[in-house]
């Protein structure tokens, strides 16, 4: 049976195939369309899915959309209502935005894909997130909590998954959004909403929760975890242009606002830890699945794996909309249809595969010798652009679209934001590192969270000598372990980048530059290896070189010329 | 005839103006004295079969 999940018209537009209730592709559009976040209709995720797949559009027994549109709509209209008529300008957005395509989301679907109508199905956007997390988990029967912006209606929700079906039990409602509180702060400190979320956290570190008690002004926090935000300070739900009020701006004028991050990051903790301890009372479950875009907070994640009652958790790594097409058909196919679960998700090398690259001109090498000599190129500190297999589905590159280099040089942080990624000195990079050795380098490792680079753990004082520059200033690492079923060529890699420095670690961070989505093709990572200061590249089995060091700006055309 | 054009087409913003407008204070006053839902609710909206999964709401 082969099942199309799609979402799209909010955040990250994406499709996967379910084939046989095995997730077998998934790309998120940005990939294809090279326009970061971008969220309309997934033309060119929908081809690289079936491609990928073997399947054509007319072998499809169901296309499943993410959410639930005229839920979405009828919120819409209830929320202008409700706030008329300071909410005149939000209504007319988004009914320009909801009659030009939303609302016509089946007719797009059956015109794009050429099925019949019946054929088209829709589940709700929180059930889709619980569904992505919950059925490749390893657990038969856990409790789940989806945490994100807003769906249709819902912000948040909470229930049981047994076996193939899922009960979802608890919802809260917009405007009252653990999501929207987090992004409010992250438009307020200069960022862009739904793209920024990882530079506040990461901002977090640099400062101290001194404001913790101010920004508990922002809502009221009931005894089962839910949030109640007051109205006053916010702004989204009645404007098209702020997501805070003129009280907001006052109450939070003339603070540090590194201080400002590190206090809503500890707000967020305890206003999550007391939803999960609420969820873990009322499921009494021993495993938690936890979805939605909130689950990327890494150091939340970490926080439940340490505080909470559950005895583990599983987050699926593409846990924000892009992830939602993959719930949707799983749901369809587990729940909806009745087909008992059988697989596991083992990685998310799921997108379009550079394998078969045929470059004229570059240097080539067989596995063995070429992780050798790029162990050896990282050894010397040079920085190299990693391409192999099929790319990663969701937000963190896991070895297969991946900038890697030598985390013993302590100034590695700073030449790589600098000169290489271009972006914010702040911002910290993360660890991959091998499986039986991570215990040295990092405390109390969860396999199922570091796996996808979920959460966060404490360094060791090993780590933070021997690989400073993968260590955040909180001494904490956002780390992926490299077990012995990694699919590519990272584990062997590792090994011998291990054996030249007696260290098991590689810095690597997702193979983009600032503001553009992780490379997808062959020809992407070409673009931007020239584009930036990488030393080498390595696609497949090609590799190519700089000999004369960083080159930002530099168009390929103007060196082979 | 241009003159008719434009009184006819001011005559119908007017009243489009006042009884839209009234309308939606009114339906704006009444959301606003509905209960708002705060706190985890019941979840009642259940996709289970594809009847279900076919709605759009």
């Amino acid at each position: 049976m082969n099942i199309l999940g799609i979402s799209c018209y909010y955040h990250e537009a994406a499709a996967a195939m379910v084939v046989d209730g095995k997730l077998v592709s998934a790309q998120a559009q940005e990939r294809s369309s090279r326009v970061k976040h971008d969220a309309g209709f997934p033309t060119l995720a929908i081809k690289t899915s079936l491609r990928e797949a073997g399947i054509r559009a007319s072998q499809l027994d169901w296309v499943v959309f993410y959410e639930k549109p005229l839920w979405k709509f009828s919120r819409n209209v209830e929320i202008s209502l409700r706030y008329f008529p300071k909410s005149a300008l939000f209504f007319t957005e988004a009914m320009r935005n909801a009659l030009a395509e939303k609302l016509w989301i089946k007719s797009n679907i059956v015109t794009a894909l050429n099925i019949h109508p019946d054929k088209v199905l829709f589940v709700p956007q929180h059930l889709s997130h619980a569904a992505a997390s919950f059925y490749p988990s390893p657990f038969q029967e856990a409790a789940f909590l989806t945490l994100d912006g807003v769906g249709e209606w819902t912000t948040g929700c909470w229930g049981v998954g047994e076996g193939h079906l899922l009960r979802p039990m608890g919802e809260m409602r917009f405007p009252h959004s653990v999501g929207l509180l987090y992004s409010t702060f992250t438009a307020w400190l200069g960022f862009a909403v739904n793209d920024g979320e990882y530079k506040v956290m990461g901002m977090a570190g640099y400062g101290h929760p001194r404001y913790v008690n101010r920004i508990k002004k922002l809502y009221r926090q009931h005894a089962d975890g839910s949030i109640v935000l007051n109205l006053e300070y916010f702004a989204f739900h009645k404007s098209t242009t702020s997501m805070f009020s003129r009280s907001f701006e006052r109450l939070f004028s003339g603070v540090n606002r590194f201080d400002v991050a590190a206090s809503l990051q500890e707000v967020i903790e305890e206003i999550i830890l007391k939803m999960v301890d609420y969820v873990w009372h009322k499921t009494g479950k021993d495993y938690l699945v936890y979805a939605g875009g909130v689950a990327l907070n890494s150091v939340v994640n970490a926080n439940i794996l340490a505080k909470s009652k559950f005895k583990d958790i599983f987050i699926f790594p593409a846990a924000g909309d892009d992830g939602g097409a993959a719930g949707a058909a799983l749901y369809v196919y587990h729940h909806i249809l009745g087909h008992k679960r059988r697989r596991l998700l083992e990685d998310v090398f799921l997108g379009s595969d550079v394998e078969g690259t045929s470059w004229r001109g570059t240097k080539q090498m067989g596995d063995r010798q070429l992780v050798v000599w790029v162990a050896r190129q990282l050894s010397l500190g040079r920085v190299v652009g990693w391409c192999e297999g099929r790319s990663e589905f969701g937000p963190r590159a896991l070895g297969h679209r991946s900038i890697l280099a030598d985390p013993r040089d302590p100034n590695m942080k700073e030449r790589v934001n600098a000169k290489i990624k271009f972006r914010e000195e702040f911002r910290p990079f993360a660890p991959v590192v091998l499986a039986q050795e991570a215990p040295r380098y990092f405390r109390n490792i969860n396999i199922n969270v570091a796996k996808f680079m979920l959460g966060t753990f404490a360094a060791t004082d090993l780590a933070k000598k021997k690989a400073p520059a993968v260590v955040h200033i909180d001494g904490t690492s956002r780390i992926q372990i490299v077990e012995k079923n990694y699919q590519g060529r990272l584990r062997k890699l590792l090994q011998a980048f291990y054996k030249i420095t007696g260290v098991p670690i590689l810095l690597n961070t997702s193979f983009n530059l600032k503001g553009e989505p992780i490379v997808n093709t062959a020809a992407d990572a070409r673009r931007t290896f020239y584009r930036s200061g990488l030393d080498v590249l390595v696609v497949g089995n090609h590799i190519i070189e700089k000999k004369y060091g960083a080159l930002p700006g530099i168009h390929e055309s103007a060196i082979y010329s | 005839m241009n003159k008719l054009l434009l009184w006819q087409s001011r005559s119908i913003l007017w009243l489009v103006y006042w009884l839209v407008v009234p309308i939606f204070a009114l339906m704006s006053y009444l959301s606003t004295r509905r209960k708002e839902a705060v706190g985890w609710r019941t979840w009642k909206t259940h996709t289970d079969s594809l009847e279900e999964a076919r709605r759009q709401w």
